[in-house]
């Protein structure tokens, strides 16, 4: 009942068939998830190991937060391509504040930089009418092109300094991105489900023109979901130059396109106006799994990328099949 | 003579819902027959299971007497039957000739598509349909009249055995209604069978020739149109007789004026229209098509921007966008349900409190429990069809929906509301609780200004009328003096009314 704000049905008992359709179509990401790591933990005997499914949740943590943000954008009927770069402009940004000015201050600087990425983004869409798509291309060329300036294209490095517990720290045997990733969606899902931002996001999604004559700001509404991705990448790369303990311009190319597979893999309609971040998780961990177990068979990573490929391909038609038979 | 479509014993599930079971109806070739019955009585879904939109739990269909399967809206087309739905269903973005001949469009020799042609040939259906406008214009820029005629010209130009209508008049005027019915006329003549839903029970009367009537997804009624009269009807539809019609409530002498137009116009349709609207007044605003009425409605409500003028609510002067004037207690419901009214993807709680989620959180959190009950209450009270609040809104039958967006409204303790076709494709049942609960906002002192292109529905709960043409006032008439033909008259200008309206 969580995700009832859009549910393609009815959440209250509808007749046995249907019933078993709309279970399907909600938690289908999650079977189609747990399919995987069947096949797996049949055909390979690491997979089911401690260390690798913790390993596997460490690793996913990253593009499953950025993911997190990016359904939020989705939902509203935006895109953000930018978010690779924003990871590598609030990344270089931070270790250089941190070596400035100390731990505390430089985490601050950073997010502040990502969220102001985002926010930016946000802007143009809303206020200069900007299409998604174009507006955050060019924050992608953009902010990488500023990265590259300050970085004057070298790693940047910062040994020692208790940032690094966001990335190697553990608490109670876990690694701390897992902590963090629980925290994340858990926070994602109640903004979504439980209050009227979040109705208000899948209402500027789901019908732009109504929204706006119900007194929603859509204008704020947008820019709000381009922050909180912002944000959201900032507190990814904190997790990720905490673990590599250095920066550069280029780390988190392609990370969009990650985040997206996770999102359209979780069920978010393209179109906007439906979706849901537990529906990302799984698509994340899919995609994080996916590659984990062709790791394990010894597969290339040429073709773990025609595999998730093929996945997102799959993952979209078996959606549309379903809500299309309801 | 042969019946041309025979539908025996059809049945019908939704979850939740049966909404048919065991209907039959038939089509004779060169007839018009009515489907008429109160909202969610199953008139769309059993024209959906014709069309191959939905697929018929039971019962069979026999087409020319064969027997009749399709899959989908594609092979129903091929077969000669064509629909115009409820809603509109264009692409926003092509042209009007694109839309009229989607899926079927002229093709040059190599495949490429006969632009000029399709032009050419849209012209001609339009010029038909008595409208001007020009088949390169993008959909998007017209307004849901036109639109419908669009829709209209669409079907006309596929529909070669049966063409079905469900709710065409409903945002049509007057004269537009005429060039159609002119239009039926004619394809009945050629021998078409036409299927006819409407709410207005008059035009059953003046183009049917066989009426059914549905309630709650069985026929309860079948019968030659000439052989039957309205209120048999009526009683068929509804099952108890309806309150007899109040007429509006005196509006106090010393009433404020509570919502003020001063000089507004747009620069482009609304030229300069001035009027006041009373505290527990109903002004009726008629026009036709084109006339700026609903453009006038946007500039009042702040979602266009004005040129010139200015709005006033209570006095104060209104400024800044749709969410402030919500604030200072205004409120629209906009004339087209689809595209401006609901928000598909959400249920029936959030859509009929998107106005008023705040009322509903505490530090940005929704209580649910209140939010939900208080939608109970207002399901409830305006008797809207539906499981409940956590149905998904798509699933409402069109008169419900739009119980719905008026719902939005009841709660925000606005002053003043400005209602665009508030009736539209409402059953004769839902119509009279309509009328009803603008009645019950008269006497709260809530100001109504109320656009509809139903010309005896603005003379009856109307204390005013106030007429638009091209973009300016074109008269006043009060309860007393308004007749159909002097409203006719000053909407289409003095001079035409001469020559027969
Ligand atoms: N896609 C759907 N899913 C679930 N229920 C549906 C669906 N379409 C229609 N219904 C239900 O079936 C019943 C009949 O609806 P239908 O749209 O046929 O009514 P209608 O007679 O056309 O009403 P109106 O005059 O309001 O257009 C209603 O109870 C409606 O809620
Ligand atoms: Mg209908």
């Amino acid at each position: 009942m969580a995700q009832e704000a859009h549910a393609s049905s009815e959440g209250a008992a509808p007749a046995g068939g249907r019933a078993a359709y709309s279970v399907l179509v909600r938690f289908g990401p999650v079977i189609g998830l747990a399919f995987l790591c069947l096949v797996l933990s049949v055909t390979s005997e690491a997979f089911l190991n401690p260390a690798n499914l913790i390993n596997v949740a460490r690793q996913v943590s990253i593009n499953a937060i950025i993911a997190a943000g990016m359904t939020f954008v989705m939902i509203s009927g935006g895109f953000d391509l930018s978010v690779g770069s924003v990871m590598a402009l609030s990344g270089v940004v931070g270790i250089m504040a941190m070596n400035a000015f100390g731990d505390a201050a430089g985490i601050l600087i950073m997010l502040a930089v990502a969220l102001s990425c985002g926010l930016w983004n946000g802007l143009l869409v809303a206020f200069a009418r900007i299409n998604a798509f174009v507006a955050t291309l060019a924050g992608m060329t953009i902010y990488h092109g500023i990265a590259l300036v300050v970085t004057d294209s070298f790693p940047v490095t910062r040994f020692g300094g208790w940032y690094r517990n966001f990335g190697q720290g553990h608490l109670f045997g876990l690694p701390i991105p897992i902590y963090v990733l629980i925290i994340v969606y858990v926070v994602a899902h109640i903004v979504l489900t439980r209050t009227a931002f979040g109705t208000s996001v899948y209402a500027v999604g789901g019908n732009e023109e109504a929204a706006r004559l119900s007194g929603i700001n859509v204008e704020r509404i947008r820019t709000s979901v381009f922050t909180i991705c912002g944000f959201g990448v900032g507190i990814a790369s904190l997790l990720i130059i905490g673990r590599l303990q250095s920066a550069q311009a280029n780390m988190g190319i392609q990370a969009e396109l990650d985040a997206i597979a996770a999102v359209v893999i979780g069920g978010t309609s393209l179109a906007g106006g439906e979706g849901r971040v537990f529906g990302t998780l799984a698509g994340a961990f899919t995609i994080g799994v996916l590659n984990n177990g062709l790791n394990l068979h010894d597969i290339s990573a040429h073709w773990q990328l025609v595999a998730k490929g093929v996945v997102i391909a799959l993952a979209v038609i078996i959606d549309r099949q379903l809500v299309h038979r309801q | 003579m042969s019946a041309l479509l025979t539908m025996e014993g059809i049945s019908k599930a939704f979850p939740g819902v049966q909404a048919l079971s065991k209907v039959d109806f038939e089509v004779i070739p060169g007839e018009a027959h009515a489907l008429i019955g109160e909202n969610g009585a199953g008139k769309s879904t059993l024209i959906k299971i014709l069309a191959g939109v939905h697929r018929r739990d039971a019962g069979e269909i026999r087409f020319e007497g064969n027997d009749y399967r399709v899959a989908n809206p594609h092979e129903a087309l091929a077969m000669g039957v064509a629909v115009i739905y409820q809603e509109l269903n264009l692409v926003q973005k092509l042209t009007v000739a694109q839309n009229i001949f989607l899926g079927h469009e002229p093709l040059h020799r190599a495949g490429f598509v006969a632009t000029r042609e399709m032009n050419a040939r849209a012209g001609e259906i339009l010029k038909e349909l008595g409208i001007s406008i020009d088949p390169r214009t993008p959909v998007e820029a017209l307004g849901v009249a036109q639109k419908q005629m669009v829709e209209i010209a669409k079907a006309l130009s596929r529909a070669s055995r049966i063409l079905v209508m469900d709710e065409p008049t409903a945002p049509l005027t007057q004269s537009e209604i005429e060039v159609l019915f002119r239009v039926i006329a004619g394809l009945k003549e050629q021998g078409l069978g036409i299927i006819y839903i409407s709410h207005r029970l008059d035009e059953v009367f003046q183009i049917a020739d066989r009426v059914t009537v549905l309630r709650d997804g069985e026929r309860v009624h079948s019968s030659e149109v000439s052989e039957t009269q309205i209120d048999r009807l009526v009683l068929a539809m509804v099952g108890r007789r309806l309150a007899e019609e109040e007429p509006p409530l005196e509006v106090p002498e010393d009433a404020p004026v509570a919502l003020e137009a001063e000089g507004l116009s747009d620069g482009r349709v609304v030229q300069d229209i001035s009027l006041q609207v009373r505290a527990g007044e109903v002004v009726g605003l008629a026009g036709l098509i084109g006339s700026g009425r609903s453009e006038f409605a946007h500039l009042l409500f702040g979602s266009e921007a004005a040129a010139g003028g200015e709005a006033r609510l209570m006095g104060e002067t209104l400024s800044g966008g749709v969410p402030q004037r919500i604030a200072a207690g205004l409120g629209m419901v906009p004339e087209d349900r689809k595209l401006q009214g609901l928000v598909m993807q959400l249920l029936v709680k959030e859509n009929s409190t998107l106005a008023t989620l705040d009322k509903y959180t505490t530090g940005g959190f929704i209580r649910r429990p209140a939010h939900e009950s208080r939608v109970q209450e207002i399901i409830a009270e305006l008797r809207i069809a539906t499981r409940g609040p956590r149905q998904s809104v798509k699933a409402l039958s069109g008169g419900n929906q739009q119980k719905v967006i008026l719902s939005r409204w009841m709660d925000t303790g606005a002053r003043a509301l400005i209602f665009d076709e508030p009736t539209r494709g409402v059953d004769v049942g839902a119509k009279a609780e309509i009328y009803a609960l603008i009645r019950e906002l008269q006497k709260r002192g809530v100001a109504i200004l109320m656009i509809s292109s139903d010309l005896p529905e603005v003379l009856r709960i109307s204390n005013r009328v106030i007429i638009i043409r091209n973009g300016r006032v074109a008269g006043e008439l009060s309860r007393k003096e308004a007749t159909q033909e002097k409203v006719l008259r000053l909407m289409m200008g003095a001079d035409e009314s001469d020559n027969g309206v």
